[in-house]
């Protein structure tokens, strides 16, 4: 890289082409390290999504009881709109959680009139994005 | 009229109520020394100075904050009723790209004409940080949104690597066009692409990085999954940046 020609327009500028060049290389390091996630990314096997839901919490309130659900994809690609529904003895609870990332996670709540600790909480289906 | 578009954007109604606070007050602390810098290249006075340029600031958040409210009472968003929480929650999270639009629209509106300003002396930071104002206005507008997310999903690693180039390459084409490189670098494609399209396109993923964060789009995510998502914000972020000249 060549020196580059004094700074037009005021003396203090002098010290900037270092600054410059400083910046030059760590936007080009940046864009060359999402390049490369990306490119490595690529470059692995993909897996569908491979879901599992299970209870983390439970609280009680007082419209009854609520079973915190974390639901988790093993897998690469994004589930959307996806079922979880949980039994307990006869009765039932569902909701549906807008996105579970590729090896992410999210939150889903179930209401029931009874204790939840024993429900039984399945993921039912899901859509692609 | 710069903040119409976020204040009519469902999104943001629900993060001002549900973001949690911590990230509302990072966002506004990040946020005035912004408005600072705005108002530093282009204030509403003629006049210069430490004083006037935070009386630029305050007064550009009192319209943010004035124009957030009455427009959201009268989209009846904001409803008599309220929690005070969602009310100003709401009105915070709009306030700043209110007060950006501000700074910004006096510069637009007030015609040619005004040579003198600052802008035109701006050093090379000035020029990064007017990148990052410009990049940082555009993200903000579409960082709430869902098709972020929804769009980084479905892309590959193919559409990624291709976002990626066509985000440099309009980057460096607005940029070297638009004269935003200084004259020494008017002759040199080269040098321009490194002093100033590679450090703008950096910015812009920096500031796609943490308007997601603010609200929320990266929680829950594996380190893959958030960087489709700010190469899909560096998009819009990278236009913004290399915008930010023609606008300020």
């Amino acid at each position: 890289m060549a020196p580059r020609k004094t700074a037009p327009k005021v003396a203090p500028l002098q010290t900037t082409p270092v600054l410059q060049w400083a910046m030059a290389i760590l936007g080009g390091v940046v864009t060359a390290a999402i390049m490369g996630v990306v490119i490595w990314e690529a470059l692995q096997p993909t897996a569908p999504p491979a879901l599992s839901a299970r209870i983390v919490a439970i609280e009680a309130t007082t419209a009854g009881h609520v079973a915190i659900i974390k639901v988790v994809n093993e897998g690469d690609d994004t589930a959307s709109a996806v079922d979880i529904e949980g039994v307990l003895g006869a009765e039932q609870a569902s909701a549906t959680v807008d996105y579970v990332p590729g090896h992410g996670h999210a939150k889903a709540f179930l209401r029931f009139d009874t204790d939840p600790r024993a429900a039984s909480v399945t993921v039912k289906g899901w859509s692609a994005p | 009229m710069f903040s119409i578009p976020l204040l009519m954007t469902m999104e943001m109604w629900q993060q001002g109520v549900v973001m949690e606070r911590w990230r509302l007050l990072a966002y506004i602390l990040i946020s005035l020394p912004l408005l600072y810098g705005l108002a530093f290249y282009a204030g509403f006075s003629k006049r210069r100075g430490l004083v006037n340029d935070l009386l630029d600031t305050a007064v550009a958040l009192a319209v943010g904050c004035i124009t957030a409210s009455v427009l959201l009472i009268l989209f009846g968003v904001v409803q008599w009723d309220a929690p005070p929480r969602e009310a100003v929650g709401m009105v915070a999270l709009q306030a700043i790209p209110g007060a950006m639009g501000a700074l910004l629209a006096r510069r637009q509106l007030s015609g040619s004409g005004s040579g003198d300003s600052d802008e035109d002396q701006a050093s090379y930071v000035g020029e990064l940080f007017l990148m990052a104002a410009g990049a940082l206005f555009f993200a903000m507008n579409l960082a709430p949104t869902e098709e972020m997310i929804l769009i980084a999903y479905k892309a590959t690693p193919i559409h990624a690597l291709s976002l990626i180039a066509v985000s440099v390459l309009l980057l460096h084409l607005i940029v070297y066009n638009a004269g935003f490189a200084g004259q020494e670098e008017a002759g040199e494609p080269l040098k321009a692409f490194c002093h100033y399209t590679l450090p703008g396109y950096a910015i812009a993923l920096g500031v796609s990085l943490f308007v997601l964060f603010i609200f929320g789009r990266t929680d829950a995510h594996a380190f893959t999954g958030v960087i489709q998502t700010v190469i899909v914000l560096g998009f819009p972020a990278a236009i913004g940046a290399a915008a930010a000249r023609l606008l300020v």
